[in-house]
């Protein structure tokens, strides 16, 4: 099973996700230490890089590295690597994935994040004097949070305290609420149904007595 | 930061300009410095066999390539840019130009991204038209790919047959989406417009004509000697290497494995469909060219069960109450993937609840699948790289997005 993967790993949340409704199957929160301990472990499963993606949050720069399996079935795996806003550094998975190069000096040219160690850095889709224009950094002011953006998941396992089981516990308590109050406003509608249709037959009733009479 | 780009020197980290004067940026950081016996050769960004503006720098000893390295963004747009400054109804006729040729698939991975985060279900009727046109669009970027590839290896004759049964399919796919190239045709719960008995007609006459065709052009081109002696046990790539890369597509079942996102990650109703996934393990580039010959047979075969299922196909071209253009996805992360003619199409959405998504990214298969020349190019005769290009049927705008 994919989530035994990372067994022994510092991972910093490992999430259950539905591939009907996400696309994925694992999402996993990690640090930038212990990344390339997960790429290797992804490798050696026979995995393949499908592509890295950055994502400006208010939390700072989150990378997106999604893996597939050559065989049938949803098999997508996500690891996420947050890095601060004033050091966006992480180490390159390169050296593991040789593909991985391009999507990072992809991520390199819109976000301007270094990635460490990697053997080739010259932009590739932005012109070479464009190297540090970062067109996908969010302006100041238009951050959301990581957490405002989260797909629907199940913890598998987690560090203490990690926002996100707050998240998750916030949003039962939501749909909690949210399924209680539909649940009260049908009940009030039967009701109002039901006192209708007494009142349309007492009615009815009345109108029967008053013609026989 | 973001504005202040003009800079006179490249600003890049760890590479000192000097004081060479020769060349551009890219040659100049591709040079390690003067060698006796080889040369620097820029093939591109205006080169026949490039299509378009791909440049690939190239250090040769003789006519052996030592080493190479695609330079890409020539026709960059920031597709992905776009995507978070216009709502997701606008960014739809951006993806038809992602990669022209198989414009419906991206058409698709788009709508289903948001459909998959919105929760949309499509219609059957809509889901068998969306089949059909992918499809049969799928058999004219084949047919492109193959005149073309043709061309790159010097023979002139098979592209005037691909495009004429190519302009067939075009003039088809204009009846019912409206444009001849790049088609902006699918809508979040459907398609656009429901299909006529015009394009019923005339793809119903399509069909065994085309089938007719076929074996002529395996008697003209596939067995040809001299295509086998040009294209047999060049480039190899296999499986490892596919995965090391992430190649998709008729590069990874070119070397015999059986992967394909219409099977591995079924979306619509290709579940429902009798097809199968073509693969041929020689993983050189005769065999990623059976593949997509092979395919082209394979989806004339959903488009006769789309055409046999479409007459009594419940629910309408566009689902009642689809989203209309001031739509908001809802927050949330959603991953679609699709299967073009060049690979699996990956389309991933974050939302943030607002009418424009949070961050829309593109994985293009041509972008991955030409990742790995660099490596398989090594030790190949120049002429032979032209051979591997074509074989990977790169599409740039879909590369450079």
């Amino acid at each position: 099973m994919s989530e035994t993967l990372f067994e022994g790993l510092e991972t910093q949340a490992i999430l259950s996700l539905d591939p009907v409704v996400t696309g994925q199957v694992l999402c996993v929160y990690l640090d930038k230490g212990v990344l390339k301990d997960a790429v290797k472990r992804l490798d050696e499963a026979g995995y393949y890089i499908e592509d890295v993606m950055g994502v400006d949050v208010a939390e700072g720069f989150e990378l997106h590295y999604h893996f597939c399996l050559f065989q049938d079935g949803p098999t997508r795996i996500t690891l996420k690597v947050q890095v601060p806003h004033d050091d966006p550094t992480v180490p390159t998975i390169s050296d593991i994935y040789p593909g991985a190069q391009w999507h990072e000096r992809e991520t390199r040219d819109f976000y301007y994040i270094t990635f460490e160690g990697i053997a080739n850095d010259s932009p590739i889709l932005l012109a070479a004097d464009m190297a540090d224009a970062a067109p996908l950094r969010k302006a100041e002011g238009a951050h959301k949070s990581y957490l405002d953006l989260a797909p629907p998941y199940e913890i598998l396992q987690s560090e203490d305290e990690h926002p996100l089981i707050k998240l998750a516990a916030d949003r039962e308590q939501a749909a909690k609420e949210a399924a209680e109050k539909a649940e009260a406003e049908r009940k009030a509608a039967e009701e109002a149904a039901a006192k209708k249709a007494a009142e349309e037959a007492a009615a009815k009733e009345a109108e029967a007595k008053e013609a026989e009479a | 930061m973001t504005q202040e780009t003009v800079h006179n020197e490249p600003v890049v980290p760890g590479f000192d300009t000097g004081s060479v004067e020769y060349g551009d940026f890219y040659t100049r950081h591709f040079q390690e410095g003067p060698t006796e016996n080889t040369l620097i050769l820029n093939m591109g960004p205006q080169h026949p066999s490039t299509h378009g503006v791909l440049r690939i720098v190239l250090e040769l000893e003789g006519e052996y390539i030592v080493r190479s390295e695609p330079v890409l963004g020539y026709i960059h747009r920031m597709h992905e840019l776009m995507g978070e400054v216009k709502t997701a109804s606008q960014y739809l006729p951006n993806m038809g130009r992602v990669d022209y040729l198989h414009a419906l698939a991206w058409n698709w991975a788009h709508v289903g991204a948001v459909e998959k985060l919105a929760g949309i279900e499509v219609d059957e009727r809509g889901e068998l038209i969306r089949i059909l046109v992918t499809e049969l669009n799928r058999i004219s970027s084949h047919l492109l790919w193959w005149g073309a590839y043709l061309l790159d290896l010097g023979a002139f004759t098979p592209i005037m047959y691909a495009f004429d049964d190519r302009e067939e399919i075009m003039d088809m796919l204009q009846i019912c989406t409206g444009s001849r190239l790049t088609y902006c045709y699918m809508r979040f719960g459907g398609v656009s417009h429901d299909i006529n008995d015009e394009f019923v007609t005339r793809l119903t006459d399509f069909i065994p004509y085309f089938r007719k065709r076929l074996p002529m052009f395996k008697a003209l081109v596939t067995d040809n000697i001299i295509l086998r002696k040009r294209i047999e046990d060049i480039g190899i790539m296999d499986e490892e290497m596919c995965r090391r890369y992430g190649a998709t597509g008729p590069v990874v079942r070119g070397a015999g494995v059986e992967y394909d996102v219409r099977r591995a990650e079924p979306y619509s109703l290709y579940p429902e469909m009798d097809f199968e996934v073509p693969t041929f393990p020689e993983c050189d580039a005769m065999a990623r060219y059976m593949v997509r010959m092979a395919e082209i047979e394979q989806s004339l075969k959903i488009i006769e069960q789309c055409l046999e299922r479409l007459p009594s196909a419940a629910g309408k071209h566009l689902v009642k109450g689809a989203p209309k253009p001031t739509f908001k996805p809802p927050a949330g992360e959603a991953y679609f993937a699709v299967e073009a003619s060049k690979g699996k199409v990956g389309f991933g959405l974050i939302c943030d609840g607002g009418a424009k998504p949070y961050r829309v990214k593109l994985r293009a298969p041509s972008f991955c699948n030409l990742s790995l020349f660099s490596e398989c190019a090594q030790g190949v005769l120049l002429a032979d790289a032209v051979a591997i290009l074509g074989s990977l049927d790169l599409v740039i705008p879909e590369i450079d997005r």
